[in-house]
């Protein structure tokens, strides 16, 4: 049987077709994603029908919110609280910039779109004062009237009673029937509204930018006699069902650089620094022991997002990226229709197309020729890129000198070589199809079955007969799902203080059990004993499917110099360094002199 | 980026960023938890700052002094691995008694290669009210416990003496001891590294490397100031008057001379009795804070800047307090010694310098017993607004120079304290108008539940709001107001300790920031 991963791109799509016997790639270029689904299935000569399962990925989400595009999307919050957006936690982007700013996503919701209504729980979740139905109303009205696809609701110490905000999602039914709904208790049942209104708000603003084409190719499968599963990748790099990703929109947001970054992980067991630098974002990562490093709190893009996910860092630097020069420095961020990386790479001869013309305007501002403008422009997009994986690893007390470097993307495979050598190394890692790691990645990742029960009682409070019963009911809901259960407990000390989560393999049998494990997770995290007694917030199970027979594509053949032509695309061998064929990747290497 | 002192830097940077949210996310006192009210770096042998967190500037500042004080008291030498050792004393190096500083070794193998050190606001530490911040405190024997350079502990655990200590001074044992704790697991974390990059170079090269940052970092600093006009630059600021106390006014001169920057505060007020004055942590902070502004974000930030930088401090001024004078409420005046020395630099590089910031941070302090009879003690810290330009409009409720404190949200304050928060809005038309207008301060309504609620209330620009740049116009004046239950309306000083009982309401507005710029230019 065949399956089919698809990872849609901002400027190309990749679809790999795999079985047992072997795997074909077909590279086309991005655009609405049925169509593109259509063509690849036709370049592929593959029957729908006939397919075991389809993965998808998608950056689209991604760019669009690296990008700050704005979307129709409205809010309604509590009375007094319209500025939790706007007003963040009070904390500055760069703390030594003279010039303050704020890192609140607020393009995520108009100012004008947001809307208080009274109604107030205390934080016991008890009403202090019943939900104000006429201002509701009127709530809902200027919505109407300002018009909106998506409305996020978050609501004070909703994660704890949810009831008023199910009284605004039934108004809002009744209401504008069609207009999809995000309410906070649903999308982030966790306290601290500033986080838990940019989590409701980021659920809204995907269903306004992406959920149309996650139903459009989900259609689009159907008509064509799919059956089988259609599966999204996550964050985490793991495969959810469609019907997860629709539900937790903010899960799939990181699922293109997570593929990727589990292409990567797959190459080695050793620690390993990965990026893939893309037509518009370079994505880096972090891999040990062949898993993708997870995070329970990050941002993405930016963005503070609150849920367990790869520990990413996505750079806006990419082969369609326009250049500017600032000062004595050149910029990925220029306007468009002016000179970009990709103008660069081509001038220089390492890539095919390109308006290497567009480079004159450039030269001419700094004020040399445009082949001497190009060479400075690759440099920098070399060194702004070895910086980067640089800063990334010391934050993680990772030796950037020492980890494996993995260059990935159709425009990282252009520059490894170089970024390699800005890094100070004299070798990188490439997988196969260096161009398609996304979708190499999501051949090679586990398909997970989750759920997921809320607890929030102290450890000292849980029975073993209550604990036995919860676990048993949360193994239930996976008992179709193939694998063993996985429990993560979030714990924390005390209550008030921030969740840790806490992994078991065996379902532990008792609270006493579950804080033995606490206490030793924590001091080997910190080297001290928790500071309390232990409260458990919620416990998540899954199991985790046996992976799908992966072939892999051919290797290159070719140790270069030049452009090096793979299986998915070119691989630039500076004069001076081979490319050496491995298991799975090649070795770009510098030759010794 | 093959330059292998940068990324020795950035990896001794990351570490200091572990330790920092390590205090993050380990702290039990939500100033901590929810305000990020701490600070951590990495100190050579020598005491030279090695690597700062990303933290609060005003804290960063405190941490040379009491490191200095503990080394003097404590030789490097004769430090054994797991020494723990902690001060928190003003007048040595630190800031006001709540914030404990504690210092730990870091040994590769045999040898002492660094010292981790962090410093945090611990929720009390004794003294005549709850939360050690007594706005009626005159002299240090108000504020709490004072704990000179001393050793707490050894083999990675306080000493029972040290233990038995806090537990008799403080009204919150469990918190401070939890939180102590914490400082210790965050020095433990990054010591752990220190010592795995000190395993890969060799000692001896590390500690080569280490000394030829702090040279590099000093080198750099040198030509950055070299790049700037001499001076001198003038800059004064104010704290709100109070009757019968005299003035509180900060007066610097900065010069820059041979590639090094001094800042003269002769002029500045002798010291007053009342809890506003601050110690030398405080104007090394905000000159330190103005010195990385300028050294722009791909500066080596350690102890090489800091040779760079002179201090000439009155004796026992408001900027540089003598025992016994009270010090818990410095901020304000900290922040009123950076709005002069930025006055100064805005005059030096003046194409960086956005206008004056609010000038202020309220800190507000909730205790009291719940009607469970149980004790409950909440500090939170409320920014104003950034000054506008130089090329945008200031940012609005921001922590701002020294300050990098967060909000408490309403959501995680009354889990704590039997208080609502009403409302937590942007304060529409209090930044200063301009063709950049100045960023708005907070508007924040609580409501008491209980009766009985102490509220210590620190906060300034009441009377005295900062200046607009370029023709720019001044900011909205902070306010604070109490509505209680009967009726009756209470306007509040900018230093108020006032008892709310329940349905009273209090009203706290921070003051915006100025503007920059003719407005409509």
């Amino acid at each position: 049987m065949t399956r089919l991963a698809i990872d849609f791109g901002a400027r190309f799509t990749d679809a790999l077709a795999w079985d047992d016997t072997g795997a074909r790639i077909v590279k086309l270029p991005s655009g609405e994603p049925a169509e593109v689904l259509a063509k690849a299935l036709e370049q592929l000569a593959l029957d729908a029908a006939e397919l075991e399962d389809v993965r998808i990925v998608t950056t689209a989400p991604l760019n669009a919110l690296l990008a700050r595009r704005p979307a129709r999307t409205a809010l309604i919050t509590t009375r007094g609280f319209a500025d939790t957006l706007q007003l963040g936690r009070q904390n500055r982007v760069a703390l030594y910039d003279p010039v303050a700013q704020s890192p609140a996503p607020r393009f995520l919701v108009e100012d004008t779109a947001i809307h208080e209504v009274s109604g107030r729980l205390d934080a016991e979740g008890a009403e202090i004062e019943p939900l104000d139905q006429e201002g509701l109303a009127a709530a809902i009205a200027a919505i109407r009237a300002a018009g909106a696809e998506a409305i996020a609701v978050c609501l004070l110490f909703a994660h704890v009673n949810s009831t008023h905000e199910e009284e605004v999602a039934q108004a809002l039914a009744a209401s504008l029937p069609g207009v999809t709904v995000s309410l906070s208790h649903r999308v982030d049942p966790a306290p601290r509204e500033y986080e838990r209104t940019v989590s409701t708000l980021l659920d809204a603003w995907l269903s306004a930018t992406a959920a149309a084409d996650m139903r459009a190719l989900s259609t689009e499968l159907v008509a064509r006699g799919f059956s089988g599963p259609l599966l999204y990748g996550d964050g985490q790099g793991v495969l959810v069902p469609a019907a997860t990703a629709e539900a937790e929109r903010a899960r799939v947001l990181a699922g293109a650089p997570a593929a990727a970054a589990r292409a990567a992980a797959a190459l080695s067991d050793e620690a390993t620094l990965a990026v893939d630098i893309g037509s518009q974002s370079a994505d880096i990562s972090l891999s040990r022991g062949g898993e993708v490093i997870s995070e329970p709190q990050g941002s993405l893009a930016g963005v503070p997002l609150r849920m367990t996910t790869a520990d990413m860092a996505s750079v806006a630097l990419g082969g369609s990226r326009a250049v500017r020069a600032e000062g004595g420095r050149l910029r990925f961020d220029g306007a468009e229709g002016v000179a970009t990386l990709d103008d660069a790479l081509c001038l220089l001869g390492r890539l095919q197309e390109g308006q290497p013309d567009r480079l004159a305007t450039i030269a001419a501002s700094i004020g040399t020729t445009p082949e001497e403008a190009a060479q400075r422009i690759v440099a920098s997009a070399e060194a702004e890129m070895a910086a980067e994986l640089t800063r990334f690893a010391t934050r993680r007390n990772v030796d950037p000198t020492r980890a494996r470097l993995v260059v990935m993307g159709g425009t990282g495979a252009l520059l490894a070589a170089g970024v390699a050598q800005a890094k100070g190394l004299d070798r990188v890692t490439l997988p196969d199809a260096p161009a398609a790691a996304g979708a190499t990645g999501l051949a090679l990742s586990t398909r997970r079955a989750e759920a997921r029960v809320a607890v929030d009682t102290p450890l000292a409070d849980l029975t073993p007969a209550t604990l036995e019963k919860l676990l048993t009911d949360l193994d239930a809901r996976l008992a179709d799902a193939p694998g063993l259960t996985v429990w993560s407990l979030a714990l924390a000390a005390r209550r008030p203080m921030h969740p840790f989560p806490l992994r078991f393999h065996e379902r532990p049998a008792s609270g006493e059990e579950i804080l033995t494990a606490f206490a030793e997770a924590y001091a080997a995290a910190y080297g001290i004993a928790p500071p309390g007694p232990g409260h458990l917030f919620h416990v998540i199970a899954w199991r985790d499917a046996p992976r799908a027979l992966f072939p892999g594509v051919p290797s290159a053949t070719s140790p270069g110099p030049g452009a090096v032509a793979t299986a998915a695309g070119v691989v630039w061998v500076p004069e001076g360094w081979r490319l050496v064929p491995g298991d799975g990747d090649s070795l770009l290497e510098r030759i010794a002199s | 980026m093959s330059d292998p002192a940068r990324i020795l830097q950035l990896r001794l940077d990351g570490l200091a960023e572990v330790m920092q949210q390590t205090l993050l996310r380990c702290a039990v006192s939500p100033v901590v938890r929810e305000g990020a009210d701490a600070s951590c770096a990495l100190f050579t042998r020598d005491g030279e700052v090695l690597a700062l967190s990303e933290a609060i500037p005003l804290l960063l500042g405190a941490l040379p002094g009491t490191v200095g004080a503990i080394l003097d008291a404590y030789p490097a030498d004769r430090m054994k691995p797991g020494d723990i050792f902690v001060t928190n004393d003003p007048f040595s190096g630190g800031t006001h008694l709540p914030d404990i500083a504690l210092v730990q070794p870091v040994f590769a193998g045999e040898q002492l290669v660094a010292l981790t050190a962090s410093l945090l606001h611990h929720q009390d530490v004794g003294g005549s009210r709850a939360g050690s911040v007594p706005p009626d405190a005159t002299e240090i024997y108000h504020e709490g416990l004072r704990l000179p350079p001393m050793q707490a502990g050894s083999e990675g655990a306080f000493s029972r003496e040290f233990a038995g200590l806090i537990r008799a001074a403080s009204r919150a044992p469990e918190v401070v001891m939890g939180d102590l704790e914490t400082q210790i697991a965050a020095g433990h974390r990054a010591a752990e590294g220190v010592a795995r990059i000190a395993a890969d170079l060799g000692t001896a090269e590390f500690l080569a490397s280490v000394a030829a940052l702090l040279d590099r970092a000093e080198a750099e600093t040198e030509a950055t100031l070299a790049r700037l006009p001499s001076g001198p630059f003038l800059g004064a600021d104010e704290l709100d008057p109070v009757p019968a106390l005299g003035p509180c006014a900060a007066k610097v001169a900065v010069t820059i001379a041979e590639g090094r920057l001094t800042a003269d505060f002769e002029g500045s007020s002798p010291q007053v009795k009342a809890p506003v004055n601050c110690v030398r942590s405080g104007p090394l902070s905000a000159v330190l804070y103005a010195v990385l502004t300028l050294a722009g974000p791909e500066a080596l930030r350690n102890g090489g800047i800091l040779r760079r930088i002179a201090l000439r401090l009155p004796e026992a001024s408001v900027v540089n307090a003598s025992p016994p004078a009270a010090v818990n409420a410095r901020m304000n005046m900290v922040r009123c010694i950076t709005s002069a020395v930025l006055q100064a630099l805005a005059e030096a590089d003046a194409a960086r310098m956005p206008a004056a910031n609010s000038g202020m941070s309220y800190v507000i302090a909730f205790s009291g017993r719940d009607p469970q009879g149980q004790p409950f003690l909440s500090t939170e810290i409320v920014a104003g607004g950034a000054g506008g330009g130089p090329y945008r409009d200031g940012a609005s409720g921001i922590s701002t120079d020294v300050g990098n404190a967060m909000n408490i949200s309403a959501e995680a304050l009354e889990t704590l304290v039997p208080m609502r928060l009403l409302s937590a809005e942007r304060r529409r038309g209090s930044g200063g108008a301009g063709q950049f207008r100045g960023g708005d301060g907070i508007r924040r309504v609580y409501e008491a539940l209980t009766d009985g609620i102490a509220a210590s209330i620190r906060g300034e620009r009441f009377a005295r709001v900062a200046k607009g740049a370029h023709g720019g116009g001044s900011p909205v004046g902070s306010a604070a107001t109490v509505l209680r239950a009967n009726g009756e309306v209470e306007h509040l000083t900018a230093r108020s300790a006032i008892t709310l009982d329940r349905g009273d309401r209090l009203v706290i507005e921070s003051s915006g920031g100025a503007g920059y710029g003719q407005p409509g230019a």
